[in-house]
C-alpha cells in the first residue's frame, strides 16, 4: 500500500532514472534465454522444472501463449518491474501474430515476485487477477519455503486465464512431492490452493504414474524455443503504443 | 536499352543513399516520438478513469476523510481538462500537460496513504483489485513515459548527429525537441539532504 503510494509520486521520477540507467548499463544484465524455465537462482527442483518445461511447450505448441519462467538471484538494484520489462523486451517474449507473451520473474535475495503480461493477453489476465494469483496462492506458498508448489501453482492459474481451452494440468501434476506448508499459517486462499495440490498429488497416485512429467519430456523435440517477433521490429528494436509488453501486470514481494 | 539500365542503376543507387541518409528515418523517427506521446497521454486516460470506482469505494470506509478525497477529485477534473494532441502538442502544453497529471499523482498519492488507516478498506477485494489495477497503470506510465523519453532522444540523434542532420537542413528543418525531465514532486523536494 505505502509502496503504491511512493510508486505514484516516484513514478515520473522513476521514468527519468530509467531512461538514464538504461544508458548507463544499470547491475541487471538479461540473463540468455535457453528454454521455457531458466532457473538461474536455483529455486527449482529437477522435477518441477522438467514438468514445468513440457506443459509450457505444450501450451505454446498448442498454440497458446509463450509463457516463461525466470528466477534470478539478484536484480542488481533496479526494480523488479523495470527487471521485468528489460527482460520481456530482449527476449521478445510473446506469439509473432498477436503479442501473447507472459513472464513471470522471482528475484531470490530481493524476495520479490512480478508476472509481466504481454498486451495480447491483457484482456484475460487483467492487473487485478495477476495480483491476486501473486498474492493469494503463490507468496503464501513462497513464504512457506516451497518454490517448486508456488511457482507451478503460479503458472497453472496464469495459464488458465490466458489459454483456458489448453489443459497443462496432467504435465504439471507429476512434480507435486513435498508436502504442504503447515496449515495453521495459512490464509484462507491458500486452502484452495493446498486442495489443488492435494488433487494433484491423488490423482498421480491414482493414474500410477510415478514420473510422468519426466516421461512426457523426453518425448518433446528441445530447440525452437525462442521469442517471436513480440511486436518489436528487429531493426529500430523500439516501438510505442504497438504490440510487445506495455508495464501491465502485478508483483508482491514475500 | 542502355539508358535503362543506367536509369535503373540510378534509382537502385539513390535508393541505398536514400536509407542511410534520414530522408526516410527522420519522419519515421517522428512518427514514433508522436506515437509514444499518444501512449503516454493513453496510459494516463486509463489512470484517470480508474478514479471514480476508487473514490467510491474509498468513500464508503472513511467518510471522514472528505478533504483528501475532494482533492482527488478536483486534481482529476483538472487533468481531464488538459489535452494534448500528440502530433501537434508544444513543450508548453506537453509541460501542462505534465504538471496537471503530477497534481493528480500527489492527490492521488496521499489519498492511498490515508486508506493505510481503514482496515475494513485495505481487506476489502474490490479495493485491493482497484489498487492492483492502478499499480499496473502507474508502471504502465512509467514504461510509456520511458519510451518516449527513448524515442526523443532517437529522433534527436537523427537530426543533430550527421550525416542524417545534413538531410534536416535540407529538408525538413526540424529543431531538436526538448528533453522530457522527470517532474520534481513535493516528497522529491523534501528529501533530506546528505551532508558531508
Amino acid at each position: 500500500m505505502r509502496t503504491l503510494s511512493r510508486a505514484i509520486i516516484r513514478g515520473p521520477v522513476f521514468a527519468a532514472v530509467l531512461a538514464f540507467s538504461v544508458a548507463a548499463g544499470a547491475a541487471f544484465e538479461v540473463p540468455e534465454l535457453t528454454g521455457p524455465v531458466v532457473d538461474d537462482a536455483g529455486l527449482l527442483s529437477r522435477t518441477a522444472e522438467a514438468s514445468l518445461e513440457s506443459a509450457l511447450r505444450r501450451l505454446k505448441d498448442s498454440g497458446g501463449s509463450q509463457l516463461q519462467v525466470l528466477t534470478v538471484p539478484s536484480l542488481g538494484g533496479v526494480s523488479i518491474e523495470d527487471a521485468s520489462i528489460r527482460v520481456a523486451e530482449k527476449w521478445r517474449l510473446g506469439t509473432e501474430k498477436d503479442d501473447r507473451g507472459v513472464l513471470l520473474l522471482i528475484a531470490r535475495d530481493d524476495r520479490e515476485a512480478r508476472i509481466e503480461v504481454g498486451q495480447g493477453n491483457e484482456g484475460d489476465l487483467t492487473d487485478a487477477q495477476a495480483k491476486r494469483i501473486i498474492e493469494d496462492s503463490m507468496m503464501p506458498l513462497f513464504r512457506a519455503g516451497d518454490f517448486d508448489s508456488g511457482v507451478i501453482v503460479g503458472v497453472y492459474q496464469i495459464a488458465r486465464a490466458t489459454d483456458p481451452s489448453i489443459d497443462i494440468k496432467p504435465l504439471l501434476e507429476g512434480s507435486i512431492r513435498r508436502p504442504a506448508p503447515s496449515p495453521p499459517r495459512l490464509p484462507v486462499n491458500a486452502w484452495v490452493v493446498l486442495a489443488i495440490l492435494i488433487w494433484f498429488v491423488l490423482t498421480q497416485f491414482m493414474g500410477g504414474g510415478g514420473g510422468r512429467g519426466l516421461r512426457r519430456r523426453s518425448g518433446v523435440h528441445y530447440g525452437g524455443w525462442g521469442g517471436g517477433r513480440g511486436g518489436w521490429p528487429s531493426g529500430g528494436g523500439w516501438k510505442g503504443g504497438g504490440g510487445g509488453f506495455s508495464g501491465g501486470g502485478a508483483s508482491g514481494r514475500w | 536499352m542502355r539508358s535503362r539500365t543506367v536509369f535503373l542503376i540510378f534509382i537502385a543507387a539513390s535508393l541505398t543513399l536514400a536509407s542511410g541518409c534520414g530522408l526516410q528515418s527522420i519522419p519515421q523517427s517522428k512518427n514514433q516520438v508522436d506515437a509514444a506521446l499518444a501512449e503516454v497521454t493513453n496510459q494516463y486516460k486509463r489512470r484517470s478513469d480508474l478514479i471514480p470506482n476508487l473514490v467510491e469505494t474509498v468513500k464508503g470506509y472513511a467518510k471522514q476523510e472528505r478533504e483528501t478525497l475532494q482533492a482527488v477529485v478536483e486534481a482529476r477534473a483538472k487533468a481531464t481538462q488538459v489535452t494534448l494532441d500528440p502530433s501537434k502538442a508544444t513543450p508548453e502544453q506537453i509541460e501542462r500537460f505534465q504538471a496537471a497529471q503530477g497534481q493528480l499523482s500527489q492527490a492521488l498519492g496521499r489519498l492511498l496513504m490515508v486508506s493505510e488507516n481503514y482496515p475494513d478498506l485495505k481487506s476489502n477485494q474490490n479495493f485491493r483489485d482497484l489498487q492492483a489495477q492502478l499499480e499496473g497503470t502507474e508502471n504502465r506510465i512509467a514504461q510509456a513515459r520511458r519510451r518516449y523519453i527513448e524515442s526523443i532522444q532517437a529522433f534527436n540523434n537523427l537530426i543533430t548527429v550527421p550525416p542524417t542532420s545534413f538531410t534536416n537542413s535540407l529538408f525538413y528543418h526540424h529543431a531538436a525537441m526538448p528533453q522530457w525531465g522527470g517532474e520534481v514532486t513535493e516528497q522529491e523536494k523534501q528529501a533530506p539532504k546528505v551532508g558531508f
